[in-house]
C-alpha cells in the first residue's frame, strides 16, 4: 500500500510538473480533480448499481474524507464520489448490517457500516482494505472491500480460520461473541489464481 | 507509545498514525467508563483515518470520544474529535 501511494504521489508530481511547463502555471488542486481514477472494483463501476439506502451515513464519512483531503492535498484520499455510493451487502451479522462503499476521484475505496469506516486502496499487494467495527449490540465484525482479482477473504483467530461473507466486492466476518479486534491474527485475501495474500497486521502493544 | 486521549463528543471521531501505517482505534464511550462503539483501522494520517460516524447511530446523543494507539511499533497518533 505504501509503495502504491508513493507511486501515485510520484505520478501526481510528474503530471503537475508537465502541466506547469505547458501552461506556465501551478495547477496542483486542479490536477487532482482532473484525474478521475476508478478502483478495480466492479461493484463500484457498475452503472446499474442501486444507490445506497442510507445516503446520510455515506455523506457523514464523505465529509470526513473531504477534511482529510484538505489536510493532505498531495497525498490524501481525494474527493469522495458519493453519487455512486452503493450498498454492497445487507442483513449481515448480529447487527443486520449494511456494508456501503463509494470511491474517490483518486481511486480510493471508502466503505462503512453506519458511517463508521475509512478509505483505502485495493490496487495493492493484498487487494483488500478493511476495518473492524465493535458495538454493544452487534459485537465485532471485520468488513471491507476487495479488488476484482480477489475470490474470497479469510479471517484468522488464533488457530481458527473463518471465511468471510463475500459478495459484490465486499466482505464481512462476524467475530464470535466475546472476541474483538485484538483477537484477529491475520486477514488474508485469496485471489482467483489461488494465491494467498495476508494483510500485514502490525505488532500490537 | 502514544497515550490515549479523552475528548468530549462533537459529531465525529477520527484516529490515525502520523508516523506511518499502524493500527489505531476510534472509540465512543460513556462517562461511567463503559464503551459504546469502536472502529479499528490500519492507516496513516497522510492518507486516511479511522472514522466513527454520528454517535446517535449507536443510540446515544452524547458520548466521550477517545482514540487508542494499539500499535507497539509507532508512537505518534492523531485524534481529531473537537470540531463542531
Amino acid at each position: 500500500m505504501i509503495r502504491s501511494r508513493q507511486n501515485q504521489k510520484m505520478q501526481h508530481i510528474a503530471f503537475g510538473a508537465t502541466a506547469c511547463v505547458i501552461a506556465g502555471a501551478i495547477i496542483g488542486g486542479a490536477t487532482a480533480s482532473a484525474r478521475d481514477m476508478r478502483p478495480p472494483v466492479a461493484a463500484l463501476n457498475d452503472q446499474r448499481a442501486a444507490p445506497t439506502a442510507a445516503p446520510a451515513d455515506s455523506q457523514n464519512l464523505a465529509d470526513a474524507v473531504e477534511r482529510w483531503s484538505q489536510e493532505n492535498p498531495g497525498t490524501g484520499p481525494g474527493l469522495p464520489v458519493t453519487s455512486e455510493a452503493t450498498d454492497l451487502m445487507s442483513g449481515l451479522g448480529r447487527g443486520s448490517d449494511t456494508l456501503t462503499a463509494f470511491r474517490t476521484d483518486r481511486g480510493d475505496v471508502c466503505f462503512h457500516i453506519r458511517g463508521a469506516g475509512t478509505c483505502g486502496r485495493v490496487d495493492t499487494p493484498t487487494g483488500i482494505t478493511f476495518a473492524v467495527l465493535s458495538t454493544r449490540s452487534g459485537g465485532s465484525r471485520v468488513y471491507g472491500v476487495a479488488a476484482d482479482q480477489v475470490k474470497r477473504v479469510e479471517v484468522r483467530l488464533g488457530d481458527v480460520i473463518g471465511d468471510a461473507v463475500f459478495r459484490n466486492n465486499g466482505f464481512f466476518y462476524q467475530l464470535p461473541e466475546g472476541l474483538s479486534s485484538i483477537d484477529i491474527s491475520a486477514v488474508t485475501a485469496v485471489w482467483r489464481d489461488g494465491s494467498a495474500h495476508a494483510f500485514p497486521l502490525p505488532v500490537r502493544g | 507509545m502514544g497515550s490515549d486521549l479523552d475528548v468530549l463528543y462533537r459529531n465525529y471521531n477520527d484516529a490515525c498514525h502520523g508516523d506511518g501505517y499502524s493500527w489505531s482505534q476510534a472509540i465512543y464511550g460513556l462517562s461511567d467508563g463503559s464503551w459504546v462503539a469502536a472502529v479499528d483501522v490500519w492507516n496513516n494520517c497522510n492518507y486516511n483515518k479511522a472514522h466513527l460516524g454520528p454517535s446517535d447511530n449507536y443510540g446515544y446523543t452524547y458520548v466521550q470520544a477517545k482514540c487508542k494507539n494499539t500499535s507497539g511499533a509507532y508512537s505518534y497518533m492523531r485524534c481529531n474529535t473537537s470540531r463542531p
